[in-house]
């Protein structure tokens, strides 16, 4: 036989993950802004010990010494000062400074005078498609710092429309406190080289040096470090080649999702709820049916707690367990099932006959519903004076060929049906403290429950409001502002007649 | 200060799979997995804990995905309701692909709906108790136990009979050798 823990941790071992990766400098920064740190902008002597441990961690080794005197290069006040990211959190923030699809440039700077200054001059101003950005960096001390040394490596982020499209972090060696670059022009998602059209440009490039001394307890005290990522002056860059309409929206917000003209829309579902709806309660006769709006994206709170559409065994308590107060007489489903008239239960399996169910689900909609890629959802609830007392899920009639998937895009289109054919071979009683309860004899409603998650997609439907999804205070464009995934899941109770259990 | 970040880049260079590997066992979906080491990593290290080892954090990261990943779908009260709507998982391709026995138990696995997964993993992938588990998820003892039966009986019919499916509700651990507990 075998062990699940075994195979679980042999699942874990061989996991499809190759392709997966966490990154530090992200959750780094998430951690920062939550813990609202922002500290004055001045390098202190205990922050910086702090970031320089965080960088050594990330560059270990690997810096070019530069001097004050490297200045005499004629570049002082030349242009402008260089923005930079200092202090223990902001070097943190600053390893994912220019992520993909971010805009770096709506947050705040710290802007650090007295370090040193950072100019970059393309070398090329127009670039091929597929070609590099070449470029030559200049690092100006200005001497209030001792002992400043770039990292060996800088990050070259291009911009197209203030997102960050392209990252590369690429090697540099600077003698005489300049260094060549150069970048590939493409993309920090996929590596797709970078269509024609107007970019711009920035390289950070990371450095530490010498805190003033502080002193010394022991001998062997090791000299307190400080560092910054100085951020480059921006540059325009213009790559040739085909242009296309908002080439990076696929990266940037998703691939939109293409629906049938005639897809139930969250928003129509909406409407079509509401012009539908009643408060008469159902009788749950045979054949009858209501629809529940189950949840609602744009009104979640009414959700959230003590859910008023849940209708179902009520678990851990929560849920009153009897139908919503509220529904809808809206034919969007005919749902039809062949039944037995009666089961036998023991222990909660289901004895003699081997019932077999058959069910058919028909769109008698003029909507294109979504969710149905194979069979219908067979489902079964039995009620009992209003509430339920059992569920059952049902078991496709052919177990080592499960049925495949019938609809490609998972849609019904008006007018088609989708059928299914199952054994019923349990019911479990809802269950009441640690335990299922036992379904008694007797005579009960069977429900049927289709589901259907509408959304609008991921960036299919603009018409759908935005959402920010930003933290209360943090800056806007730290994350990408996506496209709201607007959203709603009705359900579509349908009761199927009545069984006697014995 | 930094010395969260310290151990948090530690962690993730040096346990970057193992994490990985268990998230997808928890959700059963290589994206979401890396979206919950991730977010899992933002839950323990946004709280400061003094002497925060490797295997400590390693652990908290552990229990945050797990309960990310329930409460993924307990904010969304839709929980009850996925079981129906859960098709098969879409193929990953992978250079390391599944034994048999893997491919049969993801399969199972998905088949089950979240709150049930999360309670079997950390039965038999953690070796949890059924109170802890119950801490764990913020469940009712009775709760996690229900899942824990619906969840074996689940995976029984699609596996087989499993070894250790009678300890499910043992409140021993069933932990055979000591490199478990840091997998």
């Amino acid at each position: 036989m075998t062990r699940l823990s075994d195979s679980l941790r042999g699942l874990a071992d061989r996991a499809p993950i190759d392709h997966a990766t966490v990154s530090v400098a992200g959750a780094a920064r998430r951690i920062q802004r939550g813990r609202r740190l922002r500290a004055a902008a001045n390098v202190t002597a205990g922050v910086g010990v702090a970031a320089v441990v965080a960088l050594a961690a990330i560059h270990p080794g690997g810096t070019t010494p530069l001097s004050a005197a490297d200045s005499a290069d004629g570049r002082e006040g030349a242009g402008a000062t260089a923005p930079a990211i200092a202090s223990a959190e902001d070097a943190a923030a600053g390893w994912g400074w220019g992520a993909c699809g971010t805009r770096p440039f709506d947050d705040d700077f710290v802007d650090v005078s007295g370090t040193a200054e950072f100019f970059v001059e393309l070398t090329n101003t127009v670039a091929e498609p597929a070609t590099v950005v070449s470029a030559n960096a200049t690092i100006v001390p200005s001497g209030s710092v001792d002992d400043i040394s770039a990292a060996d490596t800088a990050t070259v982020v291009i911009f197209w429309d203030g997102y960050a499209v392209a990252r590369e972090t690429v090697p540099v060696e600077y003698v005489d406190a300049t260094a060549p670059i150069e970048a590939p022009l493409i993309n920090c998602w996929d590596g797709a080289e970078l269509p024609g059209g107007d970019y711009e440009m920035v390289v950070v490039q990371e450095v530490s040096f010498a805190l003033p001394e502080e002193p010394a307890e022991t001998a062997d005290v090791v000299p307190a470090l400080g560092t910054e990522q100085l951020v480059s002056n921006v540059m325009s860059i213009q790559i040739t080649g085909d242009r296309y309409d908002n080439p990076f929206d696929v990266y940037l917000f998703g691939q939109p999702v293409e629906y049938p003209d005639d897809y139930l829309t969250p928003a129509t579902a909406r409407a079509e709820y509401a012009a539908h709806a009643t408060l008469e309660p159902w009788n749950m006769a045979p054949g009858t049916q209501r629809v529940v709006m189950s949840y609602d994206g744009l009104n979640a709170e009414q959700f959230t707690s003590g859910n008023p559409a849940y209708f179902g065994c009520p678990w851990e308590g929560t849920m009153a367990g009897t139908f919503p107060q509220e529904s809808a007489k809206w034919d969007l489903l005919a749902v039809t099932a062949r039944l037995p008239q009666r089961l036998s239960l023991s222990y909660g399996w289901i004895v003699d006959d081997n019932p077999e169910v058959s069910m058919s689900v028909s769109n008698v909609s003029e909507f294109s519903l979504p969710g149905f890629w194979s069979e219908p959802n067979s489902s079964i609830t039995l009620v009992k004076d209003g509430k339920v007392v059992g569920e059952s899920y049902l078991t496709s009639i052919n177990r080592s060929e499960p049925a495949g998937l019938t609809n490609e895009d998972g849609m019904l289109a008006s007018g088609a049906t989708l059928d299914g054919r199952y054994l019923w071979r349990d019911l479990t009683g809802c269950w009441t403290g640690d335990a299922p309860s036992t379904v008694e004899s007797g005579t009960y409603t069977v429900l049927n429950v289709q589901s259907l998650y509408l959304d609008s997609g991921a960036a299919g439907m603009p018409a759908e409001p935005y959402l920010s999804d930003l933290a209360e205070g943090e800056a806007r464009g730290s994350i990408a502002v996506m496209p709201a995934m607007d959203y709603v899941e009705i359900q579509v109770w349908t009761s199927l007649g009545t069984i006697t259990v014995n | 200060m930094a010395e969260w970040l310290d151990e948090m880049e530690r962690l993730v260079r040096e346990r970057e799979k193992a994490l990985l590997g268990y998230a997808y066992v928890v959700c059963g979906d290589a994206s979401l997995a890396q979206d919950l080491v991730q977010d899992a990593l933002v839950k323990t290290f946004s709280r400061p804990r003094a002497g925060l080892s490797q295997a400590k954090s390693e652990a908290y990261v552990r229990r945050a995905i797990a309960t990310l990943y329930v409460d993924h779908y307990r904010r969304q009260q839709r929980w009850q309701r996925v079981q129906h709507l859960f098709r098969p998982p879409v193929e990953v391709e992978s250079t390391t692909p599944f034994s048999d026995l893997s491919a049969d138990v993801a399969t199972a696995l998905g088949d089950l709906p979240p709150r049930v997964r999360a309670c079997v993993v950390l039965r038999f992938f953690d070796d949890l108790t059924v109170p802890d588990i119950a801490a764990q998820l913020g469940l009712a003892p009775g709760s996690v136990k229900r899942y824990l039966s619906d969840g074996m009986r689940a995976l029984e019919l699609r596996l087989g009979n499993l070894d250790d499916a009678d300890h499910a509700f043992s409140e021993e651990l069933a932990v055979t050798d000591h490199e478990r507990k840091i997998r």
